[in-house]
């Protein structure tokens, strides 16, 4: 399991998939918060901000990673 | 591909007994799903099924619900696959599945049929194919969420032990559903449905409370089951360890029940029921 000089697109999007997904369920999620009509949504919304930070960075870590080999 | 610093695979090939526990288990899966949605959308009598309107439900909808779960659930299997191996990857996918569908399942039933001392909830969308009262892409996002979340807490705390990395996953996953749940439960949305009336227990951004108790109690769970069971698989053997696996799961299902049960008792004799929201909501 050594990384290929290479990488093929699908390779890194499956290296990105965790935090892709969910950064995916966080854009979903914000979809669904425009149709709520309360801007108070996005308050609550504010709760969740600690994970959106962890996975923000844990793609900063993958990135860093893969440019270093 | 680079191992995890923590958590390296504990095989890389497939062998015959990968190869007979996925034909086994795919096909009881399979039964399952076939059953399960005959059952929702043609027999909704047997299982007490509300049939309530929702909007933005159209077949187009639920199909694009479907594939899109499952092209996330491929990814993430792939990558888990790539990081752990083919065993490693096959537990995790079948178990966060049954795991977390089974709970969902049991909430909703018992709660259904009067089983536990009060309603819980139920799905009004989700996409074609069901788990028994769970759609089939709910159970696939647990695996996506389960092994996301378990990774980024491997990427940003490497040093971790197995427990301690599981809080870190079930911590995300739950902070993840303080938003989610009031956004995709609201009527413009209706995903599913709460049916605890809001004078009947304490509420959180109009979410019952017990709910954030259960985010965290589903994913701390399995995350800490499936950590062990690779250091059962080096030090006992696979089918030991396979087994050991899902005693623990059905074991873990019931405990949870409890939990949940017991969490909720406990929130309405020393909480008022009150709905702690922000500006409404």
């Amino acid at each position: 399991m050594n990384r290929s000089s290479k990488e093929s697109w699908f390779d890194s999007l499956v290296e990105y998939s965790p935090i892709l997904a969910l950064f995916m369920l966080f854009v979903t999620i914000a979809a669904k918060a425009v149709k709520v009509g309360n801007p108070s949504i996005w308050l609550v919304g504010l709760t969740a901000l600690p994970a959106l930070v962890a996975i923000l960075w844990a793609g900063r870590i993958v990135y860093r990673r893969g440019r270093n080999g | 591909m680079k191992a995890d610093s923590s958590l390296t695979a504990t095989q890389t090939r497939w062998d015959p007994f990968d190869l007979k526990l996925i034909q086994v288990l795919g096909t009881l899966l399979g039964v399952i799903l076939v059953v399960s949605t005959y059952l929702h959308f043609w027999a909704p009598d047997v299982l007490r099924v509300p049939q309530t309107p929702v909007p933005d439900n159209t077949f187009f909808d639920m199909l694009f619900m479907e594939v899109l779960t499952l092209v996330m659930s491929f990814l993430c299997g792939v990558h888990c696959y790539r990081k752990f191996g083919p065993y490693a990857t096959m537990l995790f996918f079948v178990g966060s599945f049954v795991f977390t569908g089974s709970m969902e399942n049991l909430m909703i039933i018992t709660g259904r049929f009067g089983l536990i001392p009060f309603q819980s909830y139920y799905f009004n969308k989700g996409g074609l194919t069901l788990f028994f009262e769970v759609p089939t892409s709910v159970c696939l996002g647990w695996f996506v969420l389960a092994y996301s979340s378990v990774y980024l807490a491997g990427l940003l705390f490497p040093k971790t032990g197995h427990v301690a990395r599981a809080a870190i996953a079930a911590f995300i996953c739950m902070d993840i559903d303080l938003w989610s749940d009031p956004v995709m439960t609201h009527p413009a949305n209706m995903f599913w449905t709460w049916l605890q009336d809001r004078a009947e227990t304490t509420h959180l951004f109009s979410i019952p409370l017990y709910n954030f108790v259960g985010w965290f109690g589903i994913i701390f769970f399995f995350e800490v089951l499936w950590l062990k069971t690779q250091d059962w698989h080096r030090t006992m053997g696979k089918q030991k360890a396979t087994v050991r696996f899902f005693l623990w799961v059905f074991f873990l299902i019931a405990l949870y029940l409890a939990m949940v049960v017991a969490s909720e008792l406990l929130i309405r004799a020393v909480l008022p029921p009150v709905n702690f929201t922000i500006g409404g909501v």
